[in-house]
């Protein structure tokens, strides 16, 4: 195979690792239980912390490898195939680590704030191997400038021809145009805000979500249209109108889409740092009331 | 204001064009965005990067915050603008021009041929990374949160109790390391200070902690039998009274699996004390019961009384002593309630030969002094 | 009477007066020898022309500098003042404005008249009036006046003007583009195209003349009819044009008419001094000491056939001492010694010179001194046999190269080789050239079964490398006591260019020997020769058919060099099937089984192939040796390709995508599949972050077509286009194949305008990042090339540099952008992948 993803790098040998090493943590778990409750103050339950904080550090790692770009220690592929495997193993480990027993500590914090990192990279996972394809779908082989550029077009050559039509055309068409939002703010990006507004006459603006008002605004003219020059003016304003529309769609699903691929690391990076310094702190703490 | 906006553009053959716009209005917005008034294209250019107004007769330029043009060549964020003056932006340039009748100014613009339609993009905010998300910060104040509930206020709490002052219970302190529940009459013994048990940092629940209040609890196996068996030395309580763990009331784990742990492999583990192997609580796991009789002796303390129980054998009373000492093991397994003041209290004794120390019971009896 | 009459004050003339300068003053004479007759009105007339600020070089770089003048590579302006202060000092005896007509008489007595009618005597005549002669004038009436100039000095110099560029060469348009950033230009061009220049400047006018926003235009079919002087007030010239159409009056300010140069070569021959071909490039026959058949008259320079500065300079200073009887060896002899140190024997090295090059035919035709020339650029290989004859050399040679260390660049010296050792081997990039001059060489062919050939003395081989860029297709081993010249592929082009019996001779082994490889593996050289003598070589354009599907065939090509694409269907519904490496058959088909074409063939670039027809093949087939099995089972398989390819149109129309973008000459390219990429950019990162701070790679930039995006980034052309024009020769390709840019590199720009797919880009230096930890913790600029960053004052001064990607020749471990993807979105692919690539697409 020329492209093999990540989950199956290498015959996904990393699924086949994880799983030996939660077969090895299982049988671990299980021999607990005999003097005391499963817990991680055990042999066991120490044998499974230190695997689990090993691999913490490890998976952190990954920032680090993925920026030396003169190691041949693997490829950022593989390691991050690793991580993928190995981070779901590492919830499984940490689970039986705690012997399934939390409250409202710092022991728990730590392992709510590795819940949180690990969720956040599922859906890193789920957005990596299927936002790619849909947005490569969308752009139809072309890039996101060369949309922004079919845009700018068709906003000239709309604001030239509403000129030749009547005044509130103009004004309208001009204004949907100013008007248009496109990203914004984080809620915007990810959720495809629109807060597109327009001017009919001479009221106040309007709103023109997804630029529906201003078409429908133009098309309900064109019935009444006295000339046939100004019928064929409209016609094409409205066909230029509706590929706007039809663009600016296909910018806003890119932008969200390409939001949704960049937010968990929002969540997982941070996260993680606040996870390191909360598994320090347990490790410590429990020595010292040990 | 009313001003008149030229630009020029290279046409096919050479010959420059021109195209006016009339525009009208309080002032003049120029930046990448589609609203602006003078809509410039460009990376360098922002949505809305600057305003020309008029201030009396004269006309000002200003920039947003951050943002700069050239006028004349010199980087400026603002500027009294005269006639002929030239304000270049990201390779375009505007330059005042002599305003025609009807008009407060004319403004010349000549375009940067070489921008691409596609730099329109940077007239929006299309990505993440152009909010006000960011990681780092977003990291520094998540780690604080961290610091502060898992160590600054723990460690305070502490200094606090050692120098013996009080510290209120909501405040959150040490209590924020306690990995599970205790049992109930522990958690009322401790309160919030962890240090009742855990007295020395990095050392674990030793047995003196137990035994400031247990004082009369003694080991199980007494270290006389301890040493003639292959178990090395003595386990503190903790080892087996395991605490912070689910369910609270698991102390002591009542289940086979505890006895068995060490019974099941007796022969060898207990050595020289003979003791069968225990496998289950059943026929064929457990061995038979031994009936003992135990011997009492009062000692009278007070309006109290202790009873110490010791196994009686037919010959032990003049024998001497053997390698093997039969020693008391006194293991209470089931008491009858302490019936009224006549009643002997019955006990049945399920007894094996363990090592142990001998231990005394404290018995108070509510009866008055029963007399042997 | 001077002893020493010097025409022409070049570098060559320059210091050959320098060098008299010098003998006079050791000899204490009061009036000099000699005389420096310069018809303009400055030293190195030819240099002064140059643009300023341009770089001159000082090639070749391991060749000394015997001169009493200075020279090093610099400016325009540095060489020129050097040379200004060498003449100052030395008191040359220099005339200038003494152009001379004619030269009469003989040994002893020649008589040298001048322009102006003053005849100067001297007893010998060093003739160093290099090939640039004097500007071809307009011919037409007002050619002579003030506003039409011959030259350019300063583009800079006119602003807003109206100009006449006259001329459609390599001067012409450069000065036409320069002048037009600042004034309205008009080229006057008397064809249709601009057929002479070279591809980089064709393109650049073509685009520049189509570009509306640039102040450049041509008249097309036009000449100069007339100048006349405008009327006051009115622009300075009136000019009438003769145009297809009938004439054109236009008004300018001025006229730069660049129409090359007369050659001198009539004013040479009126000397007596012959020429041996009336071709244009024809150098006149020279003695070892540059005395031409009429004794007494010198020619050096490039006008003996020598370009380079350098080498004009020690000729200057050399003939100088012929003349006084001094029979020194020339600055290079040092340079064929080292060659000729590890060889078995020892003898003078110019008997070895021309005893090599009695021994290899192919060379005989050359000039010596081009010969000497060649043997200087090339690499002398000797084998020894294993054990203490090849101690012996080695140690020998050991010493010689310690010696040399010191030199920079260092000198080439015999190369020592085993005997039974391979030159080289299969799939290793070299473009070399090798002929044998002594002892024997086996050729041990790749693929079962193997065949090994052995060639002698006077043979060659490695031509099939040199023509087609492809990798080494064979085996070479050095047989016992053999001796080779390993000629460079740039030296072997020049020399093909200007030699037709060089070039005809390496065509024809070329097809004897794929004849051979294809058809009769066991056939010799000689039982082919009457087959190779029938079959064509044919030059096809990119785009270019070969042949139309349903047509039907009668023979089959074998590709030389460049790509062929095979399609089915007609017109919008064409499907690419195949695509054809240099090195393998077209259309064998038809002469095997099916004579129909099934497939249009089409050349995706420029390619040679040579034509097999069917008469020619079947005498092939029929020999009794031919093995044809491997052939037909190639056949079967590739109609099985064609029509699995054929079934899955989107596999077809993927693979026509590539092909486009011009993969089908590319070695080893970057592509990403876009349903895996996520944009997080590492590739770009981890490129800059390997090379120095600046990016080879724009990941965003490039074509993409169903999931497949190609980036912008270098495809390891098999010709690459960017080493055309490297005028320090500092793009090499290394032997697994990665075209880089070594340091050497100027920033002239040429690779950039020739890289058709604009994947070179001139930087400067980037500055130097704090650490990672820093940027961890502080924030700041991160991993990748920092957007718009400033150089610091030294990376200025250093100049922009071409960068491109070099496939991570030099870091371990590979290609950084594909280690450092987490998807595994990119990956790095040649072109027997191709077909995978496109099938594994499911759309």
């Amino acid at each position: 195979m020329i492209h093999r993803n990540l989950l199956l790098f290498r015959g996904a040998r990393y699924l086949w690792w994880s799983l030996g090493l939660l077969v090895i943590s299982g049988v671990l778990y299980a021999t607990q239980g005999k003097v005391q409750p499963p817990n991680g103050g055990t042999w066991q339950g120490y044998v499974l912390g230190s695997i689990g904080a090993v691999l913490i550090l490890w998976l952190t790692f990954l920032g680090v490898r993925k920026r030396r770009y003169n190691s041949t220690m693997g490829t950022v592929q593989g390691w991050t195939s690793a991580h993928v495997y190995l981070g779901t193993a590492l919830l499984i480990i940490a689970t039986l680590h705690a012997g399934f027993q939390v409250g409202w500590n710092l022991h728990t914090l730590a392992y709510v704030l590795m819940i949180v990192v690990i969720a956040s990279g599922f859906f890193g996972l789920y957005s990596y191997l299927n936002h790619p394809g849909v947005i490569s779908k969308n752009r139809e082989g072309g890039s996101r400038a060369e949309l922004f550029a079919e845009l700018f077009e068709l906003d000239r050559e709309s604001r030239s021809l509403a000129q030749k039509c009547a005044p509130e055309v103009g004004i309208a068409v001009a204004s949907s145009i100013e008007r248009t939002t496109l990203g914004g703010g984080v809620y915007a990006q990810l959720f495809s805000g629109d807060e597109s507004f327009f001017v009919r006459g001479a009221g106040s603006p309007v709103r023109n979500t997804d630029q529906q008002a201003v078409v429908d605004f133009v098309a309900e003219r064109l019935p009444r249209a006295q000339k046939g020059i100004e019928a064929a003016n409209l016609q094409q304003l409205i066909v230029l109108l509706c590929r706007r529309q039809a663009v600016l769609r296909r910018i806003r699903r890119d932008i969200r889409l390409r939001g949704w691929l960049k937010i968990w690391l929002y969540f997982h990076i941070p996260v993680t740092f606040a996870l390191l310094f909360a598994l320090t702190l347990h490790i410590v703490s429990t020595f010292v009331y040990w | 204001m009313e001003a008149l906006l030229r630009e020029l553009h290279e046409g096919p053959d050479g010959i420059p064009e021109y195209r006016d716009t009339e525009i009208s209005g309080a002032d003049l917005t120029i930046g990448s965005a589609a609203d602006q008034r003078i809509q410039l294209l460009g990376r360098a250019v922002a949505p809305e990067h600057a305003v020309i107004r008029k201030s009396g007769s004269k006309l000002e330029l200003s920039c947003r915050s951050g943002e700069r043009v050239r006028v004349n060549g010199e980087p400026r964020s603002s500027s009294k603008l005269e006639i002929g003056d030239v304000i270049e932006l990201a390779g375009h340039q505007l330059t005042i021009a002599e305003a025609p009748g009807g008009f407060d100014v004319a403004i010349e613009l000549r375009p940067n041929e070489n921008i691409d339609a596609s730099e329109f993009e940077s007239a929006f905010r299309t990505d993440l990374g152009q909010t006000w998300l960011s990681k780092r910060p977003a990291a520094w104040m998540l780690v604080a949160i961290v610091l502060i509930f898992g160590v600054v206020l723990p460690v305070s709490v502490i200094v606090m109790h050692h120098a013996q002052r009080e510290v209120p219970a909501w405040v959150p302190g040490d209590d924020f390391w306690n990995s599970g529940p205790l049992s109930p009459a522990h958690q009322q013994a401790a309160g919030v200070r962890c240090d009742t048990c855990h007295q020395e940092p990095f050392v674990r629940v030793q047995d003196e902690a137990c035994q400031s209040c247990h004082k009369t609890i003694h080991d199980h196996v007494s270290p006389e039998h301890l040493a003639l068996t292959q178990l090395g030395p003595t386990q503190r309580c903790a080892t087996c009274h395991r605490e912070h763990n689910e369910p609270a009331s698991f102390l002591v784990n009542s289940s086979d699996s505890m006895c068995i742990e060490c019974h099941q492999d007796s022969t060898k583990k207990f050595a020289q004390l003979h003791v069968e192997p225990v496998t289950g609580f059943s026929a064929g796991h457990h061995p038979q019961f031994k009936a003992r009789l135990l011997k009492p002796t009062v000692i009278t303390a007070g309006s109290t009384f202790e009873l110490e129980w010791k196994t009686w054998t037919r010959r032990s009373s003049n024998r001497t002593s053997s390698s093997r000492t039969p020693s008391t093991s006194i293991r209470i397994a089931s008491c009858a309630a302490a019936t009224a003041s006549r009643s002997i209290v019955r006990t049945v004794i399920v007894s094996s030969r363990t090592a142990s120390t001998s231990s005394r019971s404290r018995w108070r009896i509510a009866a008055p002094s029963v007399t042997s | 009477m001077y002893q020493i009459a010097i025409i022409g004050a070049g570098p060559a003339g320059l210091s050959a007066a320098a060098r008299a300068a010098d003998r006079d003053r050791k000899a204490k004479r009061s009036t000099p020898s000699y005389v420096l007759l310069e018809g303009f009105t400055a030293h190195a007339k030819t240099i002064q022309r140059y643009q300023k600020g341009k770089h001159v070089m000082a090639e070749p770089g391991f060749l000394d500098l015997r001169s009493d003048l200075e020279f090093l590579a610099g400016t325009r302006e540095k060489v020129l003042s050097r040379w200004g202060d060498g003449l100052q000092k030395g008191g040359v005896n220099i005339r200038y404005g003494a152009e001379v007509r004619k030269v009469s008489g003989n040994k002893h007595a020649f008589n040298l008249q001048l322009t102006n009618g003053e005849i100067v005597q001297a007893a010998h005549v060093v003739l160093a009036i290099g090939l640039e002669g004097n500007p071809r004038k307009l011919g037409a009436p007002g050619e002579d006046l003030e506003r039409v100039q011959y030259q350019l000095d300063d583009p800079k110099e006119f602003r807003d003007e109206t100009i006449l560029v006259v001329g459609a060469g390599d001067a012409a348009i450069e000065n036409a583009l320069a002048l037009a950033e600042q004034n309205d230009v008009w080229i006057i061009n008397r064809g249709k195209e601009f057929s002479r220049a070279k591809d980089a400047n064709l393109n650049a006018v073509v685009a520049a003349i189509a570009d509306q926003r640039r102040r450049l235009n041509c008249h097309y079919e036009a000449s100069i009819k007339s100048v006349t002087p405008g009327a006051p007030g009115a622009p300075a010239l009136t000019v009438v044009l003769q145009t297809a159409t009938g004439e054109k009056t236009i008004d300018c300010q001025r006229i730069i008419a660049r129409l090359g140069a007369m050659p001198p070569r009539k004013f040479v021959e009126s000397i007596g001094i012959k020429f041996p071909s009336e071709r244009n490039d024809a150098i006149p026959e020279l003695s070892r000491h540059y005395e031409s058949n009429v004794p007494g008259v010198y020619v050096i320079g490039s006008l003996a056939g020598y370009p380079l500065i350098k080498q004009a300079m020690n000729q200057g200073y050399d003939v100088v001492e012929f003349i006084n009887g001094n029979d020194l060896k020339p600055a290079d002899h040092p340079l064929l010694e080292y060659q000729f140190h590890g060889l078995p024997f020892e003898r003078p090295v110019d008997e070895m010179v021309e005893r090599f090059q009695t021994l290899i035919p192919m060379f005989r035709q050359m000039n010596g001194l081009q010969f000497r020339e060649l043997i200087i650029e090339s690499d002398v290989i000797v084998a020894y046999t294993e054990g203490a004859e090849h101690e012996d050399a080695k140690r020998k040679m050991n010493v010689l190269n310690k010696q040399l260390s010191a030199k920079q660049p260092q000198p080439r010296a015999t190369r020592i080789v085993r005997e039974g050792e391979a030159i080289y081997s299969p799939g290793e990039f070299g473009t070399s050239f090798f002929t044998i001059v002594d002892g024997e060489v086996t050729l041990e062919g790749a693929q079962p079964p193997h065949v090994r050939t052995r060639l002698g003395r006077g043979e060659f081989f490695g031509e099939m490398s040199l023509l087609s860029g492809r990798p080494r297709s064979d085996k070479a081993i050095a047989g016992p006591g053999c001796i080779l010249v390993e000629t460079p592929r740039r030296t072997m082009v020049k020399l093909m260019n200007s030699n037709e019996e060089v070039r005809s001779g390496i065509d024809w082994i070329f097809v004897v020997r794929e004849l051979q490889r294809h058809f009769a593996p066991f056939a010799t050289l000689k039982d082919l020769r009457p087959v190779a003598a029938r079959v064509t070589l044919r030059r096809f354009k990119a785009g270019e058919v070969l042949f139309k599907e349903g047509e039907v065939g009668d023979s089959l090509f074998v590709l030389r060099s460049g790509g062929v694409a095979l399609s089915r269907g007609k017109g919008a519904e064409q499907i690419l099937v195949a695509e054809i490496r240099s090195g393998h058959l077209v259309g064998e088909m038809a002469l095997m089984g099916d004579p129909v074409r099934r497939e249009t063939a089409t050349a995706t670039v420029a390619a040679d192939a040579i034509e097999i027809k069917r008469k020619e093949f079947l005498e092939l087939a029929r020999r009794e040796d031919a093995r044809l099995d491997p052939l037909q089972k190639d056949v079967s398989k590739r109609v099985i390709d064609n029509a699995r390819m054929q079934v899955r149109p989107e596999a077809g129309s993927l693979m026509n995508f590539l092909m486009r973008e011009g993969l089908g000459e590319a070695t080893n390219v970057l592509v990403i599949d876009e349903s895996l990429c996520v944009g997080c950019d590492n590739c770009e990162k981890a490129c800059a972050e390997t090379h120095g701070g600046v990016s080879r790679l724009d990941r965003e930039a490039g074509a993409t077509y169903a999931n497949v995006h190609i980036p912008t980034a270098c495809r390891h052309c098999e010709q690459p286009h960017c080493m055309k024009d490297c005028p320090p020769n500092a793009i090499r390709r290394s032997e697994s194949g990665e075209v880089y840019i070594n340091d050497s590199c100027i920033g002239c720009g040429n690779c950039q305008a020739n890289c058709p797919y604009g994947v070179i880009r001139m930087v400067y230096d980037a500055p130097k990042k704090r650490g990672l930890l820093s940027w961890l913790v502080l924030g700041g600029n991160g991993p990748g090339e920092q957007a718009g960053y400033e150089p610091s004052q030294a990376a200025k001064e250093k100049g922009k540099k071409a960068v491109k990607c070099d496939a991570c020749v030099s870091v371990d471990g590979g290609p950084a952008c594909v280690r450092a993807c987490p998807t595994g979105a990119a990956i790095r692919i040649g072109p027997e992948q191709f077909v995978d690539l496109v099938e594994e697409q499911k759309r």
